[in-house]
């Protein structure tokens, strides 16, 4: 509404200016139109009474040349009674010679008339003497021009005629002898006005007058005023006039127009004028009046500035209507976008602190300084406050003093500069005065220099999690007490069972070694006796009982499978040589043999002097590469296997690869397949490391590792 | 008469050989030893031409005997007589100073022999000790070299090959497949690195496998 109003105000503004700064350049105009028409009357006037100073002048110069000419002197010397005797002849001549030279000066200035008079003032002779108005033999004594000039000075007359009824300018000159300069008689030319009236126009609005000076109107461009009075005069003026009998005989009636100063009248139409008048030269109190209608002058103005600054100001108006209407139009447009906007954001808050109270969190914004300024319901809730209690106090009153120190020398300066924080633990105190463990986190609203405002931080209450972490964690310390008991049992018992294992493996290879010895060389021997005997036998039989001999001869052959059963069998329970010869002659034999019974290639390599070696590890080392060898041949379908045995004085490391098919070495180790439990389980009880790699295509590769000398501790 | 020492802790076993000497009529036994000390004390008390001794005995072991009395009689012939058949004791008997190596299993048939030959100066050992041992000397000479890569197999196979054997003839000392003794052969031009058998003959002469 305000807005409309503005619009309203402004654009009546718009168009007050406009009408102001139009009449402002109307009113310029017009005074200036006015001063340039003052001018251009005070000119034209000026222009007017000189044609007409001119004009009644015109005819001063030949009315002397007419005076001085010889005929009118001589026809006014005979007409002189008193000098000489008048001789009729004589005179009617001289009368024709004048009259003859006036027909001729009336024709050559083309004036109204000429005449001679003679002293009485009577006209002797006339050019109009024909014409049925003439005035030969009239008497015009009265007339001040036959007067000045019978007193022997030239005049100048405005007068109507009284016989013609004609106005003309009358100029006179007196005729005087050549001897003695005696006045014979008075020549006079009159001149007609209806010549000059013509060239004042005929322009209604503008009015030139000649008046007498008495106010009467001799000459104008408007008829109707003529012998009129220009102004009221008083009757004596009146009785004046008739007495001259200059302007016939009146009564004189006014034009009606009232003079208003010096330069104004007003007609009786009411119509206003601009006054100019001027003297004219020769005719004392003769003026010329030049009346110029202001309406007119006004008309010249205001004409040329309707045609064009009307239609400039309306369409200017109409434009600046157009722009205020589109203006308001756009205005009302953005006031409802605004004003929806305004609902918008109105709902927005409301829903914002809808959710702000809502949201079942502890949720409170601090300013700058620390203090609280709004807090969610949840958070009172949980604290046990008022609202009141709350807001405008600083966040410090509601922590404890440890949280506060925290709070003031960490939390604050970092929140502050970093613009959040997360996850703070802090400690509240409620209303009651007990404690709540929460983890706060917050974000800062930052102003336009980026410092930072206001907060909005939401704390988690934790105290049943932190009561659930003390638990667990006696929880877990139990847990580890029993785990570490349990592990030293386990250790325990693993060092038994290593011990058992180790004392079960040591006994399995006592006894196997006991067995073989005892099947090699007890059992050998006797076999072997029983051969020689057998060998014997047939020896002696066979040149006395061939039957007997060939008995002996299966029975060697009996015993030599014998003997062949018990070796393998002494063999495989544990070889001689590795007691006899040693780990690398036992390894060398046994690869060799390997070849034998499996076809497929097998190397043995030895780096390094062997030193005596103790049977532990010279038993563990060829049992773990009996069992990897076993698992090629059954497993591996490899062409070639090598075993690398590397010696030096601190340790013995041996590798056994094959290029087999491999396995996936995982899967394997953890089903204990492959018999590779039983080959880490020696390597272990032997102190030493066992590795195995393989991948399936890539074949398989085993090594062995342990300590020389130390192992002997084990 | 040859006399010889004979020592093994088997009373039954050393009655039998003592009875297959007896019978030989040029050799007799003339000292009999049930343990390995008690060899030494007879050998030094009286000297003989040769001694018999087994490996496996309590006390001091044959190959231990033998040493001992070859550093007191360098020039004393030495026969391992053994239940162990294996090529190893062969070898490191050898490596100990002893001219000859026979078996039990094959004493009625090779002790009096091997006897009368060490007698003479010269070694007895079988056909197969002699085998390994030139294998054993072809490494060592060697050294570092292409036959270390190749099994005990192999170097057999590589070693008749190259003394113009054929696949055969080799598969049937071997105890062998003919496929067999060509894997054998194939697998031996790949690791050597050699294209024929002429190749393979080179190659074992300039390695010392056979005498040109």
């Amino acid at each position: 509404m305000k807005l409309r109003l503005i619009f309203l105000v402004l654009s009546l503004l718009v168009f007050l200016s406009a009408a102001t700064g139009s009449y402002l350049y109307y009113a310029s105009l017009k005074s200036a139109a006015f001063t340039e028409a003052e001018h251009h009357a005070i000119t034209r006037i000026e222009i007017i009474q000189k044609n007409l100073s001119s004009y009644l002048s015109e005819n001063v110069k030949p009315v002397r040349t007419l005076a001085g000419m010889r005929q009118l002197i001589d026809f006014l010397e005979s007409q002189d009674s008193k000098m000489v005797a008048p001789d009729p002849e004589k005179q009617i001549e001289y009368q024709q010679r004048t009259e003859l030279l006036l027909d001729h000066f009336n024709t050559a200035l083309g004036s109204d008339v000429c005449y001679l008079m003679d002293l009485n003032g009577v006209t002797l002779a006339s050019s109009n003497r024909r014409a049925k108005d003439s005035f030969v033999g009239k008497k015009f004594a009265f007339r001040p021009y036959f007067q000045e000039a019978a007193k022997g000075s030239p005049a100048s007359y405005l007068a109507l005629g009284s016989t013609s009824g004609r106005r003309g300018v009358y100029c006179s000159y007196p005729v005087m002898t050549k001897t003695d300069a005696r006045v014979l008689g008075v020549a006079v030319i009159k001149a007609s006005l209806e010549q000059i009236e013509k060239k004042l126009g005929q322009s209604r609005d503008e009015i030139v007058v000649v008046t007498d000076p008495h106010g009467l109107i001799f000459i104008a461009n408007r008829k109707p005023w003529l012998f009129k009075l220009l102004w009221q005069t008083s009757g004596i003026e009146q009785h004046d006039l008739v007495r001259s009998r200059q302007f016939g005989t009146g009564p004189w009636a006014g034009v009606g127009l009232v003079a208003e100063g010096d330069h104004y009248a007003v007609d009786e139409s009411g119509r206003k004028y601009l006054v100019n008048r001027l003297e004219i030269d020769g005719f004392p109190n003769w003026h010329v009046i030049h009346l110029r209608s202001l309406e007119a002058i006004y008309k010249v103005v205001f004409d040329p500035l309707v045609r064009v600054t009307v239609p400039t100001v309306v369409t200017l108006c109409i434009l600046v209507g157009l722009a205020v209407f589109f203006l308001y139009r756009n205005a009302s447009v953005e006031i409802v976008q605004r004003k929806k906007a305004e609902q918008a954001l109105r709902e927005s808050e409301k829903r914002y602190r809808s959710i702000y109270h809502n949201t079942p969190a502890m949720l409170h914004s601090i300013n700058a300084a620390g203090f609280l300024i709004s807090v969610s319901d949840n958070w009172l809730e949980a604290l046990g406050y008022e609202r009141a209690e709350v807001v405008g106090r600083p966040l410090f009153d509601f922590l404890t003093s440890e949280s506060r120190d925290y709070a003031v020398k960490e939390v604050f300066p970092d929140f502050f500069r970093v613009g959040f924080c997360k996850d703070i633990p802090y400690r509240l105190v409620r209303k009651d005065g007990s404690i709540m463990d929460v983890l706060l986190s917050a974000i800062g609203d930052r102003d336009r220099e980026g410092t930072i405002v206001r907060s909005l931080a939401v704390s988690i209450d934790i105290s049943d999690r932190k009561l659930a972490e003390a638990a667990l964690k006696q929880a877990q310390e139990k847990l580890n007490l029993y785990t570490r008991d349990l592990e030293r049992q386990v250790k325990k018992r693993t060092v038994e069972l290593q011990r058992l294992s180790g004392s079960i493996l040591a006994d399995q290879e006592r006894e196997r070694a006991a067995i073989a010895r005892g099947l090699h060389d007890e059992l050998g021997q006797v076999l072997t006796a029983l051969r020689l005997e057998a060998v014997w036998l047939e020896g002696r039989l066979r040149s006395v009982d061939g039957k007997a001999a060939e008995r002996a001869a299966m029975m060697t052959s009996l015993i030599d499978d014998t003997i062949d059963e018990v070796r393998s069998i002494a063999l495989r329970l544990r070889p001689g040589i590795l007691d006899d010869l040693g780990l690398v002659e036992a390894l060398e034999w046994y690869t060799a043999d390997f070849e034998r019974r499996t076809g497929i290639a097998c190397t043995c390599n030895v780096e390094g002097e062997v030193p005596e070696l103790n049977d532990r590890l010279a038993t563990a080392a060829y049992r773990i590469s009996q069992e990897a060898l076993t698992n090629v041949a059954r497993h591996s379908q490899a062409d070639q296997v090598k075993i690398f045995l590397v010696v030096d004085a601190t340790q013995l490391r041996m590798v056994i690869t094959d290029d087999g098919c491999g396995f996936v070495a995982d899967v394997a180790m953890e089903t204990g397949g492959l018999g590779i439990t039983g080959m880490r389980e020696r390597a272990i009880l032997i102190g030493g490391s066992f590795e195995i790699v393989s991948e399936p295509g890539r074949g398989t590769r085993i090594s062995f590792q342990v300590k020389v000398g130390e192992e002997e501790g084990v | 008469m040859i006399k010889v020492l004979l020592a093994d802790d088997h009373a039954i076993v050393r009655a039998g050989l003592v009875r297959i000497v007896e019978e030989s009529g040029d050799i007799e036994v003339v000292a009999e030893a049930s343990d390995g000390r008690e060899a030494l004390r007879l050998a030094f008390e009286s000297p003989v031409d040769v001694a018999i001794i087994d490996i496996s005995m309590p006390g001091l072991d044959g190959l231990e005997v033998a040493a001992q009395l070859l550093t007191a009689y360098p020039d004393l012939p030495i026969i391992i007589l053994t239940m162990h058949e294996e090529e190893q004791y062969v070898i490191r008997a050898v490596e100990v100073g002893v001219m000859g190596y026979v078996t039990k299993r094959s004493a009625p048939e090779q002790l009096l022999a091997a006897i009368r030959k060490v007698y003479g100066g010269a070694r007895y050992l079988s056909d197969e000790a002699v085998e390994m041992l030139a294998l054993r000397l072809a490494k060592g000479v060697s050294g570092k070299s292409p036959l270390d890569s190749l099994s005990t197999r192999e170097l057999q196979v590589l070693r008749q090959l190259a003394s113009g054997q054929t696949n055969r003839e080799i598969a049937e000392n071997y105890n062998i497949s003919i496929k067999t003794v060509d894997t054998y052969r194939f697998r031996l031009l790949k690791k050597l690195n050699l294209r024929n058998n002429a190749e393979l003959s080179r190659f074992a002469i300039q390695n010392h496998l056979i005498e040109p």
